[in-house]
């Protein structure tokens, strides 16, 4: 297993965890918003892709509660490769947890597929488990 | 609804909307000719256009009379 990413002991700022907090309600969209602008403020390249991941696993869901089935395969399996990297837990965030929990929606999304995506439960999508 | 690249990227390719793109949906190889959004992936957020040099980027609903074909030029290149 890789070292955890020397970045992943700093303590989450106000907008993350409001990025998170908006997750954790369904406001995929919003969080994407607050997210990115954490990421595009960021100038350490290899801390930028675990917002990008958190962001992207966000996005699929959203494309999820749109019963956007190819949208929410491509950008699912995207956010999950960019988190991997910083598992088990970064900046006070259970990446582990997200990522497993994440995979587990998409195989479901890949088993339903195209014509059977609505029948996925929106309330039921995973939170980010985050301390504050 | 998404964002769609047109004509004025032809040929010129700068890239700058990739790096800004934050859910990777901005698409193309050395070999194309122009850059492409994935119409599915696009969560319309608007962060590519003001990067573009040339212009190219709209909104699905705004792109100019003349460059209506390029949504579908989209769509179709992910369809390969």
């Amino acid at each position: 297993m890789s070292p955890i990413h020397p970045r992943c002991s700093d303590v989450p700022t106000a907008p993350m965890l409001s990025a998170f907090e908006q997750f954790n309600r369904g406001e995929y969209w919003h969080q994407h918003e607050t997210l990115e602008a954490v990421w595009r403020a960021e100038k350490d390249e290899s801390i930028r892709d675990f917002y990008k991941g958190i962001l992207q696993i966000g996005v699929g869901f959203h494309h999820v509660t749109r019963r956007n089935y190819n949208g929410a395969v491509k950008v699912l399996t995207r956010g999950i490769a960019h988190l991997k990297p910083y598992a088990p837990r970064c900046m006070g965030v259970e990446t582990a947890q997200l990522i497993k929990e994440a995979n587990a929606v998409l195989a479901q999304v890949k088993a339903f597929g195209e014509n059977r995506i609505e029948e996925i439960k929106i309330a039921e999508l995973p939170r980010i488990i985050f301390e504050k | 609804m998404a964002y769609v690249i047109a004509e004025p990227c032809l040929d010129v390719k700068d890239k700058s909307c990739v790096a800004v793109c934050p859910v990777d949906c901005i698409h193309g190889t050395d070999d194309d000719k122009m850059l492409y959004i994935e119409p599915d992936e696009c969560i319309d957020c608007g962060a590519c256009t003001p990067e573009c040099p040339v212009s190219a980027i709209f909104p699905l609903e705004e792109v100019p009379e003349q460059w209506k074909n390029y949504i579908q030029i989209n769509a179709d290149y992910f369809k390969k």
